[in-house]
């Protein structure tokens, strides 16, 4: 039988994207959807499993799971490219799942269909950046979890050996019986680039589209969205190299306090 | 009336750690209970109960003092279904991030993560930002009688619940960690001594201009003068100039302290979204056309090679360490 890996992808606005408001909801015409950055080292990561899975003679297949609207299903298209088998896309035209409550359960719910040995995904999504649905998602399925790896070093299909990411550019290390759930930082790996066969093949790979089900619904709300206040004015501080820094550092005590 | 409030506290090496601290203050007035892990924190409970936290959960026993994400989780799920309260709170903080969706999961109650405007009375009210803080949101929750949050470090000013002490109880949890799928093996130490970046309240970054990797010396000495955190853009993390836990930015760490200095960054949208909460901004760039001046409070057109080392000066004789 062969060993799944699962891998959580979402389709994102690209980070050099402005964000800017029509009315009281944010403007969606301008914006460029790539896979989630964070992502894009799951996605390796499950690729590079897989090669080396498959060397030790496993039959190894992986699978996207992505939950957004109809155009989501861009980004599934796009791991494919690169090395995803095949993808699920829960279709969420309506937006019932817009927070990490609703969001955890409709990507557990169809993670549990597939009995994952492995499931990769990206620490946060750079849109919500709610840095949590993954973990819930582990939870949910009941499976381990290690958030937040630089590093995984797999003995066989049975371990894993993750270095996780904490404050203070200190690593913590644990060894994880699989099945598990393990959240990709930056710095685990580079992604691939897609190769013309693999361009070509995306468009055949299977996309299966479910429901979102089991009565999701917001738990909360936006009431507002509120572009940051701008600052007032720079103030430019001229002079001599030496003027120049001894007046910085007098207006950062005396006039901000800061120091 | 009084909320009733759960708070995850975390300490570091036995000290309450501020962002902790800063929850204490915003709930001021409320019914606190707290839970407190580790084998070295009993001067950190001592605070939080001299702070006016009303009972101190702590978890004494050493097999605990390393993060263990599902032993935790049945330490905090057990006390925050028999405490009840109504509102589950920790910090953004490697720990928060990870424990508290786990049992916000468990629990299946509603999480909103990571604010940096938060208040419990008279009413909630948060704001947090969304795509790195290029919008912020007022969000509010459907009516649920427990939900979680998490607040970001140095969002909110540190205080007490109230002048009323509490009381410490020492729970002796069970959980079999040999017979648990996920072992703890180690621990890196820290690299540095310096603050980490999301918790600073002083940070020196630097862009590609910098050049090299030794050329960030001399930002690590003039962010040692004042005790400050060292950052970098994806920029010149990409290019090898500084590691991947110094990147500042959407794909790197978003930041929040009182002073965010920057040295040759130009500001692009990525770089600006992860420190655009800083309260005070300066930037020092050769281009006087660099975006990142729009968004600083004083700004400074000059070489920073010659600049960082007369600012380290300057600062040396403000603080009399020259």
């Amino acid at each position: 039988m062969a060993l799944k890996i699962g891998v959580l992808i979402k389709n994102v606005p690209d980070t050099n994207t402005r964000i800017q408001l029509k009315g009281d909801a944010i403007d969606e015409s301008d914006i460029k959807y790539v896979i989630n950055p964070y992502d894009e080292f799951a996605i390796e990561e499950a690729i590079r499993t897989k090669e080396l899975w498959t060397k030790a003679g496993e039959t190894v297949e992986i699978v996207g799971i992505c939950l957004g609207p109809t155009q989501a299903a861009k980004s599934l298209r796009d791991a494919f490219a690169v090395g995803v088998d095949r993808g699920i896309h829960i279709v969420d035209n309506q937006k019932q799942a817009i927070d990490p409550k609703g969001i955890s359960a409709g990507l557990a719910k169809a993670c549990a269909t597939e009995n994952f040995h492995l499931i990769f995904a990206g620490k946060q999504a750079v849109d919500t950046d709610a840095h949590c649905v993954a973990v819930m998602v582990a939870e949910r399925l009941k499976m381990s979890h290690v958030a937040v790896a630089s590093k995984c070093t797999f003995e066989g299909t049975a371990t894993v050996q993750v270095e996780r990411d904490i404050e203070g550019g200190v690593r913590e290390i644990y060894k994880v019986k699989l099945p598990a759930l393990i959240t990709a930082n930056k710095g685990l790996n580079k992604m691939r680039l897609a190769s013309l066969p693999g361009i070509r093949a995306a468009s055949k790979k299977e996309i299966k589209e479910v429901p979102l089900e089991g009565n999701i619904k917001p738990s909360f709300k936006i009431a507002n969205w509120n572009l940051p206040p701008e600052r007032g004015k720079v103030k430019m501080i001229e002079g001599e190299p030496a003027q120049q820094a001894a007046e910085l550092v007098r207006l950062l005590h005396e006039e901000a306090k800061v120091v | 009336m009084p909320k009733k409030i759960f708070i995850l506290a975390e300490h570091k090496k036995g000290a309450l750690k501020k962002a902790t601290q800063e929850l204490l203050g915003v709930a001021q007035g409320q019914n606190v209970s707290a839970l407190l892990i580790g084998s070295e924190a009993q001067p950190a409970a001592n605070e939080l109960v001299k702070k006016g936290v009303q009972q101190v959960f702590w978890v004494k026993d050493r097999a605990f003092d390393s993060y263990h994400p599902e032993a935790y989780a049945t330490v905090l799920a057990d006390l925050v279904q028999k405490e009840k309260p109504e509102l589950l709170l920790g910090t953004a903080s490697s720990l928060g991030k990870d424990l508290i969706p786990k049992v916000a999961a468990r629990l299946d109650i509603p999480i909103v993560t990571d604010c940096t405007e938060f208040k419990i009375s008279p009413e909630l009210k948060i704001r947090r930002p969304f795509f790195s803080g290029k919008v912020l949101a007022d969000v509010v929750f459907e009516p649920a009688p427990l939900v979680c949050i998490t607040v970001r470090p140095n969002s909110l000013a540190a205080g007490e619940v109230s002048s009323t002490a509490g009381s410490i109880t020492e729970l002796t949890p069970s959980f079999d960690f040999g017979a648990s799928p996920v072992q703890f093996v180690n621990r890196t130490q820290a690299s540095t001594d310096r603050p980490d970046l999301t918790e600073a309240s002083i940070i020196v970054s630097g862009g590609r201009s910098l050049k090299s990797k030794e050329n960030f010396k001399f930002l690590f000495d003039l962010a040692d003068v004042i005790g400050a955190a060292v950052g970098a853009s994806r920029a010149a993390v990409d290019e090898g100039l500084a590691s991947h836990d110094m990147q500042v930015g959407q794909t790197g760490k978003t930041v929040n302290p009182n002073l965010y200095m920057a040295f040759g960054i130009s500001g692009a949208i990525q770089h600006l979204a992860g420190m655009r909460t800083s309260k005070v901004i300066v930037a020092i760039n050769k281009d006087a056309a660099a975006p990142i001046f729009q968004k600083a409070n004083y700004g400074l057109v000059g070489d920073l090679f010659v600049m960082a080392p007369l600012i380290t000066q300057e600062f040396k004789k403000l603080l009399h360490k020259a």
